[in-house]
């Protein structure tokens, strides 16, 4: 299990956005998009598993992020390919609020 | 009267089958495949078979673009992988052609004719057909290439190789894209197109003015006339084709690409007694039913009517394609189809992408963010205080809350649509 890093506080992602936290940082294969979903933070790979484009780019709605390409849906929580034309999964990292900062576990599994 | 039309009414969105009834798909492309994958994602459980007459199912998009320069291998077209519809019970079967339909009855199965001789029956069929590449009716139109199948797509490859002469006839989205493609890979390329701003109708002028210039921009010659003869070359070492256009010229080619548009098949649901839209098409309501009880169809073989009367436009786009699978999905089990939102289409090409939400020249007032042809750029139609579509130009942003604007109808000031310093995303998100 990795330590975890510290991205930001709370308030420096607002609703709807995202946060892009570098491979090189994050010390993983893609750089991660770190969500604010209406206060609820998600961590999932940023390249979409469709096309070349950054998911922390995306739409966040419903515990959901739409791929600003061509509109490929998944779950924040799960990853899943939720519609065309992306069809494999993003890869999910847990994401923890501490004392009013958001945390990300590069590699670690939300369901643990 | 009125009890009758409600007890009408509840019947004809009933189920056509239950979670266990047989369900044949005929055409595997993105509407085909949606119903299959999306019957299951709703519980159905029962046997569902899609046919399709090609070697390799295949996405489309790619096919203009990614495909040509050979960045995908045809294997990887697929819009579904078949391990997953595989694992999902989801029966394949390629290089299967249907020849006939019987359309059934509530009480006797539907039975789907193969070229084989075989038959296979079902509880409901979807027809799929989509649409074949129309055809330029001028003398010599067979020594054109068409882009519409993989198929096609296999045949064109080879030929686009660098210094060759490439005309492309038809400057809409696929002839756009290619030409775009193939001065990317080297081509000596000429779009011909009678129209000087081809799409303005779609994008409104001020974008596909942008578009057009980009094609010069990029080194594709662009000539406004039409073909009206193609000829093969009557000297040896000459070139191919020789393409004579109303204006009087003639342009030399080695390939020439027809991209005038589609035409929607509807074979099997013509031959079958099936109602059809003039100029072809089969009809279809919003729960993408037929004039026959059992059978559905979607995608771009179809035509809709409009609930008071007349019939829908065509779409023809990828999206609309898909939607229409998870809405015959949704009917075939009795379920509420998916409200559907502004029709939405993007295009590749010259390095920009270009998305279309709605109806961009529907508005009263037509509204620029940002500068057309630098950067980012969008521009909004505008009605009677809401969005009646957008067209953007490598801005996402713009496009995913001109979406949700259309969509939930959000009155908005055009004033403050036209400031550069107003968030689209933050008045989407209300």
């Amino acid at each position: 299990m990795s330590e975890g890093m510290q991205v930001c506080g709370v308030e420096e992602i607002p609703s709807g956005e995202a946060r892009l936290v570098g491979r090189a940082e994050a010390g993983t294969g893609d750089d991660i998009a770190v969500f604010n979903d209406e206060g609820r933070f998600h961590a999932l790979d940023d390249t979409c598993s469709h096309a070349l484009a950054s998911l922390s780019e995306g739409w966040v709605e419903d515990g959901t992020v739409e791929c600003p390409l061509h509109a490929a849906r998944f779950s924040l929580i799960t990853g899943e390919a939720l519609s065309l034309p992306a069809v494999t999964a993003a890869r999910c990292h847990r994401v923890e609020v501490r004392d009013g900062q958001v945390w990300l576990f590069p590699g670690e599994s939300p369901q643990g | 009267m009125i009890d009758g039309a409600v007890t009408g009414a509840a019947v004809t969105d009933a189920a056509v089958v239950g979670p266990d009834g047989r369900v044949v798909v005929v055409g595997g492309g993105v509407a085909g495949l949606s119903v299959a994958v999306e019957l299951r994602r709703l519980g159905h459980v029962g046997p569902v078979v899609v046919l399709d007459r090609g070697a390799v199912l295949h996405d489309r998009p790619p096919l203009s673009k990614s495909y040509l320069r050979g960045e995908v291998a045809a294997d990887d077209l697929a819009p579904y992988p078949s391990q997953q519809l595989l694992a999902q019970g989801v029966q394949v079967r390629t290089g299967t052609v249907a020849v006939s339909l019987d359309p059934g009855a509530p009480d006797r199965p539907a039975v789907v004719g193969l070229a084989d001789g075989t038959a296979l029956s079902a509880d409901a069929v979807v027809l799929a057909e989509g649409g074949r590449a129309h055809r330029l009716p001028v003398p010599g139109q067979e020594l054109a290439l068409q882009l519409r199948t993989l198929d096609d797509a296999r045949a064109l490859r080879p030929l686009l190789r660098p210094g060759r002469r490439l005309v492309v006839l038809g400057a809409g989205l696929v002839g756009a894209e290619v030409a775009a493609t193939a001065v990317g890979l080297g081509l000596d390329v000429t779009l011909v197109d009678p129209d000087p701003l081809p799409l303005a109708g779609v994008l409104g002028p001020e974008v596909a003015r942008v578009l057009v210039e980009d094609h010069g921009r990029h080194g594709v010659r662009v000539v406004v006339a039409a073909a009206e003869r193609l000829e093969a070359a009557p000297t040896r070492g000459g070139p191919p084709v020789r393409v004579r256009l109303s204006d009087g010229s003639t342009l030399e080619a080695d390939v020439v690409l027809v991209a005038t548009g589609m035409a929607p098949v509807d074979d099997l649901a013509r031959a079958a007694g099936l109602e059809v839209a003039v100029g072809g098409g089969t009809l279809v309501d919003r729960r993408q039913r037929t004039s026959s009880p059992c059978v559905l169809a979607v995608g771009d073989g179809t035509r809709r009517r409009r609930a008071h009367g007349g019939v829908a436009a065509s779409a023809g786009h990828w999206d609309a394609a898909r939607l229409d699978g998870l809405a015959a999905a949704a009917a075939l089990l009795g379920h509420d189809v998916p409200v559907r939102g502004a029709p939405w289409f993007w295009t590749d090409r010259h390095g920009r992408h270009v998305e279309v939400v709605g109806d961009p020249v529907g508005g009263s007032r037509s509204i620029a963010r940002g500068v057309p042809g630098t950067g980012p750029f969008a521009v909004l139609g505008w009605r009677d205080g809401v969005l009646t579509g957008a067209v953007a130009v490598d801005d996402a942003r713009t496009t995913q809350a001109a979406r949700r604007l259309v969509d939930r109808a959000v009155v908005v000031d055009p004033d403050e649509l036209a400031d550069p310093a107003t968030d689209l995303r933050a008045l989407a998100r209300g």
